[in-house]
């Protein structure tokens, strides 16, 4: 790959945008988000569903997402807007972010209402907006690279072609030095041998298994077994016999490096290499534990097609499918369908998807960044 | 971890030219079964993969597997190289393999990793 060029923060980190975030901390706050978004529509506003009256693993959760998020290198500035009276309050969050990058709290209870609290966040905006817009982006190497890997709308086409082409540039990355991430845990029953031969010691094996065993035992507890829904009807039609062929098929997103660790929602890797994240499998969440994880860049492939984004990452789409292409082409990135049609060999898809990776990274934007999706649910115990 | 991406068994061989009035399917692994059609298969068609040429016995939709091999009741389904169900009855080649007749694995995950009982 060639010079990838990026913002620099003041930890040393790059990202491949700078990306000034408004964020709530309680659906109490939304509106205020909102009307800021309408009024800026190139300021990265995230409203969520979540935020208070929930559980503790729940509440972790959800302060480590936002705190992850408002931290990945794409976010050159943020700004928390909570109510006041919340578990994570946008205060907390703040002084969490401490130095990092400017980081301001607004509190509607503090200022007195929302019109207030929206004039409060206006400030903040304009105080930042301009000099994000002006920053030049610096060379960066591979090794300050983060991507992360995901399937959505998967098909017969996902696991023989796109997955396997994915799992290539993860391996290119992480040889380079840099960190490939992925999540979906529900997708690993059948291929979790695989990902156990994989780890690096038995803590890591040990995380694995945990991980995998509170899914399954969650699903028994309802009474249902986790295979029961998965396969999808979609996923049948498609050709997807059982639960063990798509999980083998979509672990190949990982390639052949070994997993460094099992990360929980909102951590973020403890150093290079290929990571596992305990991550829902709704495309939404998933990608958005992605980006609280640290990602960059996502690499997403489809068989049947989906416009999703992601509010700070952008989402590159891979589709080898001929039905998804003729279907929904104006959502994919990079049409690899010769790969089933051609008998073309996974490594041109693996160039091809490298050199996107590099120019998406240093400006191109994804079709789902120019269409604007900025889709956001947030990981919790409800979202599979 | 080679630039040409995978070892064997691990990523799709590259699909050959469909031989003069065969229609085209892709095997993944050397030590499948199974190949997954590349266009729509009506009975009597010809395939050829892993140097077999098979007489396809019934419709198989585009992107679907069909045998290349005889599948035992009972016996493995391999893609991948790997198990991925069993077959429910003895399956000819040139069938079409699906749920109708692939019976799924996973049964038992928490006995299969030695974890049944530890917990509550």
């Amino acid at each position: 790959m060639k010079t990838l060029l990026g913002y620099r923060r003041r930890d040393g980190r790059f990202g491949v945008r700078n990306h000034l975030l408004v964020v709530s901390t309680v659906s109490c706050a939304n509106r205020v988000v909102q009307r800021i978004g309408f009024e800026f529509p190139d300021v990265i506003c995230v409203e969520q569903a979540a935020g208070c009256m929930s559980l503790d693993d729940d509440r972790v959760v959800v302060h480590r997402v936002l705190a992850g998020l408002a931290r990945n290198p794409n976010v050159g500035a943020v700004v928390f807007v909570g109510l006041g009276c919340e578990n994570t309050t946008a205060a907390m969050l703040r002084d969490e972010i401490g130095d990092d990058k400017p980081a301001h709290a607004v509190s509607i209870q503090d200022c007195g209402g929302s019109e207030a609290a929206t004039a409060r966040c206006r400030e903040f905006v304009n105080l930042h907006r301009d000099a994000l817009a002006a920053q030049p982006r610096e060379p960066f190497g591979l090794e300050q690279l983060t991507i992360a890997s995901k399937c959505g709308g998967s098909d017969w086409t996902s696991a023989i072609a796109s997955n396997p082409a994915v799992g290539v540039v993860s391996d290119r990355v992480v040889a380079a030095g840099g960190t490939s991430l992925i999540g979906e845990s529900a997708g690993w029953f059948g291929a979790d041998h695989i990902l156990l031969e994989r780890a690096r010691d038995d803590a890591v094996r040990a995380r694995i298994l945990e991980v995998l065993r509170r899914l399954y035992e969650a699903a028994r507890h309802r009474g249902k077994r986790i295979d029961e829904a998965n396969p999808s009807p979609g996923n049948i039609a498609g050709g997807l016999t059982t639960l063990t062929e798509k999980a083998l098929g979509g672990v190949r997103k990982a390639g052949l490096a070994p997993i460094e660790g099992m990360l929980a929602p909102g951590e973020a890797p403890r150093g290079r290499g290929l990571w596992l994240l305990d991550n829902p499998s709704l495309d939404a969440a998933s990608v958005a534990g992605m980006a609280a994880a640290g990602a960059q860049v996502v690499l997403f492939t489809t068989g049947r097609g989906t416009p999703l984004g992601s509010p700070i990452c952008p989402v590159i789409k891979l589709c080898a499918s001929p039905d998804g292409m003729a279907r929904v082409p104006a959502h994919i990135d990079l049409d690899v369908t010769d790969l089933v049609t051609g008998g073309a060999p996974i490594a041109s898809a693996a160039d091809r998807l490298e050199a996107m990776l590099h120019d998406v990274a240093n400006g191109a934007l994804t079709r789902s960044e120019t269409l604007g999706h900025r889709e956001f649910v947030m990981p919790q115990a409800g979202v599979l | 971890m080679s630039d040409e991406g995978f070892a064997p068994g691990e990523a799709p061989a590259r699909a050959p030219d469909a031989a003069p009035g065969a229609r085209r399917v892709i095997a993944v692994d050397p030590r499948d079964n199974v190949a997954n059609a590349l266009e729509p298969l009506a009975p009597g068609d010809t395939i050829e993969a892993l140097g077999r040429r098979v007489t396809v016995r019934g419709a198989v939709p585009m992107g679907h597997k069909v045998a290349l091999a005889p599948i035992a009741a009972g016996t493995a389904v391999l893609k991948y190289g790997e198990p991925i169900g069993h077959a429910r009855g003895a399956i000819e080649p040139g069938e079409h393999v699906h749920v109708h007749n692939v019976e799924s694995l996973f049964t038992d995950w928490l006995a299969a990793r030695g974890l049944a009982g530890a917990r509550p």
